[in-house]
């Protein structure tokens, strides 16, 4: 089984955190393979980046994605550019404040918004938004379970772990209970 | 603005006689807040129209990038180390043709620019061969005090108690030991034909180093104090006020060395405290505090004193 | 370019865990993108000189060595520049220290000279070079695998080198230890051919407990014995130590086994004769590589470094589409395994050799191959797509 998952978003959005967070996860408390790439736009700041994470049960021979079971975007462009990168029957998270949907033409996809910003703001912090994103990630990604990925949350963030706990949770529940087109089919397909 | 020169004839009195020209277009990928990137505008005013770029490796190389390209001149890239080289080859390439009369003489000026790294480390030896040979060029570093474009690393231009990314703060360390080198007095051995440094909250006296520059022949060499938000992680918008205060604390002497005999162009009446500047930037911020390393900030400070009891008549 | 922050937290992440007394990191399994893997790496081989200079994509090694090299009771400095770097290891390995650096095109090409003089000195020392898309400055931050022929070639006059190409994270940490004990081993600078993709991808890497690994330290020459510096006729000399009373001259003319130079040309054979002969002659224990399905293979995929995943990827997909690939992946591309090639391009129909670049290890595969040998050419940028490769397999394969 071999999964691969796209997180991008705009400089200072933490893509390349949750990234990973997400692989170290699956390598070290899942005891699955995991690679993880970066990738960035030619700016110092400011610019997009993006994570690239292939999840598998073997070892991964081609480290790269090149049909994505999910795209996880914190910006619109995220979105524009990477949707014809998904697989059939894929899965799309992101940040509700900053993307629409309203463009896709896509039938198959599901499509889950996130308040994630506004839901790390009110919990204190509007910078762990990628953190609520990874909580989001977990509901619909089987190969990771939410436990894994609260240890990892654990390694990155020793001093602030109460608070990235409660972001992630909050991500969790709200993709977990995320209803709308294809989202009666089974939500952990990835 | 207080100097010991006396009145001057320029046709810069004010900020508002900033030729309106402009030769560095809005829209660049550099970093918000880029010292260097006013720096470089304000140069390229004062050059006009004829100047061609030299570009090496660093965060200028940025420039050239499409469809951000935001520089009007002619740019030739060259190696890190050889800026100043390829520059005597531009020059002097001219220079045959206009001889065989292939060419008419253009009027074109010729500007290195490059970045600290290469000025301060590895392109060092290719100012000393250029000024030892008299090149008619420009130079001008944007002083960011370490290698930007890489993802700041320690250069010979940073600071004493600075934090980098090869010189990071850790248990056993208080970022870097060394201190700044001297290229204003390296550059100077080499005897040009003038020298400057140049800072941005300063604009007139920049232009006006320009101005004074260009009515001689031979190397003419600038260093300008280039306040890098990313690096020194600082707030973007307060480039200029944190330029301001390293003048006014009297850590970025502004002078200028004309045929070897030097001159201050700006004398800081009341030096306020080192501290004011450093505490700007978080790569200081582990010299304060709890932890802080008091020890530190007193040499930097006793080592801006130093110098300007050194130059005082 | 790229982000000085996030760097800086994932290395103080993974040195948070209580080092063993070797300096080296627990032994166990972990989480870690491939530069780091190298530093790790070097220091428990005993690692303790890093001469550096920022150049992407390496930096993050320097980097990490200039926090962990202090911790473990090394150093770690930066140069004005690379000729600078590389000149600082050949006096660091005289001085006893086992010495590295780490660099990309650019910064490869101006330690050409200092690597010539570290191979006429005998100087041992490892050189990483995070290849990255040329030529010149090329594309800082995207993968290359243009340096091939360089890290074979790029010194003038005759050299014999030693390369690795890791293919992993894994193999990133692995063949740096292996590196080093190859310099000590022989006396030469050794190189790990890694890049852009390698060095900067993140991937489960299990550090092994410092007691189960081979270190290798460099014979050292007693200085009471007035033993000849350079004694050609012995493969492997003990390397006389500055400081310890040795007395020697060590040369980059030409020089004879008491280390002068000499313009006589019974001392350029024997000298060029000993520093090639020493490699050449034990180049099957240098010799490194992988097969994949090689027993019943028709077509023959030889590969290497990042391209060697996309490779493997290719073959599987070509087995299921029916054709009988097979891969041999070069692991030491210097001294380049010619006996091997020849092997098995006797039992192929074809061999193709894809590259990110414009044909560099195809010219001594087909050198040594009795069967017909097509380069897969792709400019750097982009690690190859596997589908690349498998139609190739699709077009000789018929």
């Amino acid at each position: 089984m071999r999964s691969e998952i796209r997180i991008t978003g705009l400089g200072g959005q933490g893509a390349i955190t949750a990234g990973n967070i997400l692989a170290r996860a699956a390598v070290l408390y899942e005891g699955k393979e995991a690679v993880m790439t970066e990738g960035y736009s030619p700016y110092v700041t400011g610019g997009w980046s993006r994570a690239d994470i292939v999840i598998s049960t073997e070892p991964i021979d081609y480290p790269l994605v090149t049909k994505l079971d999910l795209l996880v975007t914190m910006y619109q462009e995220g979105l524009d550019l990477n949707l014809k990168m998904i697989k059939g029957n894929g899965a799309v998270i992101a940040e509700k404040q900053l993307v629409s949907f309203s463009g896709v033409t896509r039938k198959d996809l599901r499509m889950i918004p996130v308040p994630a910003t506004s839901i790390a703001e009110s919990l204190g912090r509007k910078i762990a938004a990628n953190v609520v994103l990874v909580g989001s990630i977990a509901a619909l990604v089987e190969s990771v379970s939410i436990e894994s990925l609260k240890k990892a949350l654990a390694d990155r963030f020793p001093k602030a772990i109460e608070f990235n706990l409660k972001a992630l949770d909050a991500g969790y529940e709200l993709a977990s209970k995320a209803t709308g087109e294809h989202m009666e089919e089974a939500k952990q397909v990835v | 603005m207080a100097s010991n020169q006396t009145t001057i004839d320029t046709a810069y009195k004010t900020m508002k006689d900033t030729p309106r020209e402009e030769y560095l277009q809005p829209g660049s990928p550099l970093c918000a807040g880029c010292g260097g990137e006013i720096a470089v505008r304000l140069a390229l005013k004062a050059l006009g129209p004829k100047t061609i770029v030299v570009s090496v490796p660093g965060c200028f190389g940025l420039l050239a990038l499409y469809p951000y390209s935001s520089i009007e001149n002619s740019m030739l890239f060259a190696p890190f180390a050889s800026g100043p080289a390829a520059a005597q080859g531009i020059v002097d390439g001219i220079r045959i043709q206009v001889e065989k009369r292939a060419m008419v003489d253009p009027g074109s000026k010729v500007l290195v620019l490059t970045g600290d790294g290469a000025a301060y480390d590895i392109g060092l030896q290719a100012t000393s061969g250029a000024i030892h040979r008299g090149l008619d060029f420009y130079y001008l570093c944007y002083d960011n005090e370490a290698y930007g474009n890489t993802g700041f690393q320690f250069s010979s231009a940073t600071p004493t108690g600075s934090s980098t990314s090869t010189t990071a703060v850790t248990d056993s360390s208080q970022g870097n030991s060394l201190r700044k080198k001297n290229l204003f007095e390296i550059w100077k051995a080499h005897n040009p034909s003038y020298l400057a440094t140049v800072a941005v909250s300063k604009p007139v006296d920049m232009l006006r180093k320009f101005e004074k520059a260009s009515k001689m022949s031979g190397s003419k060499l600038f260093i300008a104090f280039s306040v890098c938000p990313t690096g020194w992680r600082s707030e973007p918008r307060e480039t200029v006020k944190i330029d301001r205060l390293a003048v006014e604390t009297g850590v970025w002497p502004l002078k200028e060395s004309v045929n070897g005999r030097v001159t201050h162009t700006y004398i800081p009446r009341k030096r306020p405290p080192v501290e004011n500047y450093l505490k700007t930037q978080r790569r200081f911020e582990h010299l304060f505090g709890a932890c802080g390393s008091e020890h530190t900030l007193q040499e930097i400070q006793r080592d801006v004193d130093e110098y300007w009891r050194s130059i005082s008549i | 370019m790229r982000r000085s922050g996030e760097v800086k937290v994932s290395a103080t992440t993974t040195i948070n865990k209580k080092n063993t007394s070797s300096g080296a990191l627990k032994p166990g399994t972990y989480f870690m993108m491939g530069n780091f893997a190298c530093v790790e790496a070097a220091i428990m081989a005993g690692c303790r000189f890093y001469a550096g200079y920022p150049i992407t994509p390496s930096s993050e090694i320097f980097e990490r060595a200039c926090v962990r090299f202090p911790e473990v009771g090394g150093s770690a400095i930066e140069m004005e520049d690379e000729v600078a770097s590389a000149a600082a290891l050949i006096g660091a390995s005289y001085a006893g220290s086992k010495a590295m650096t780490a660099t990309s095109g650019p910064g490869f090409s101006l330690m050409m000279e200092n690597i010539g003089l570290a191979f006429i000195t005998e100087a041992p020392l490892v050189i990483v070079n995070v290849q990255r898309a040329g030529p010149s400055t090329g594309i800082p931050t995207l993968v290359g695998q243009g340096d091939m022929m360089q890290a074979r070639w790029g010194s003038h006059g005759d050299l014999e080198t030693i390369a690795y190409s890791p293919s992993s994270v894994q193999e990133f940490f692995d063949l740096t230890i292996t590196a080093f004990n190859t310099a000590e081993r022989f006396r030469t600078p050794v190189f790990v051919m890694a890049d852009q993709v390698i060095g900067m991808m993140w991937e489960r890497l299990k550090i092994p407990s410092i007691e189960g690994v081979e270190v290798l330290q460099r014979k050292v020459m007693d200085a009471k014995t007035r033993a000849k510096p350079f004694d050609y006729a012995n493969d492997f000399i003990p390397m006389p130590i500055v400081g310890t009373g040795t007395n020697i001259n060590v040369d980059s003319l030409t020089h004879d086994y008491r280390g002068y130079p000499s313009t006589d040309y019974t001392v350029s054979e024997s000298m060029i004769g000993h520093l090639l002969g020493k490699i050449r002659r034990h180049a099957e224990e240098i010799w490194k590589w992988d097969g994949y399905l090689l027993d019943d293979a028709e077509e023959l995929v030889v590969a290497y470094g990042s391209t060697a995943r996309s490779a493997l990827a290719a073959v599987k997909q070509a087995r299921a589409n029916g054709i009988k690939a097979g891969l041999l992946r070069l692991i030491t591309p210097w001294p380049f395994p010619d006996a091997i090639i020849e092997r098995y391009s006797r039992r192929v129909h074809n061999i193709v050799v894809p590259e990110l670049n414009y044909g560099q290890i195809v010219h001594p595969v087909r050198e040594n191959a009795q069967c017909p040998v097509i380069g897969i050419n792709r400019a750097p940028g982009a690690l190859m797509d596997p589908t690349t490769i498998v139609d190739a397999l699709e077009v000789v394969a018929n």
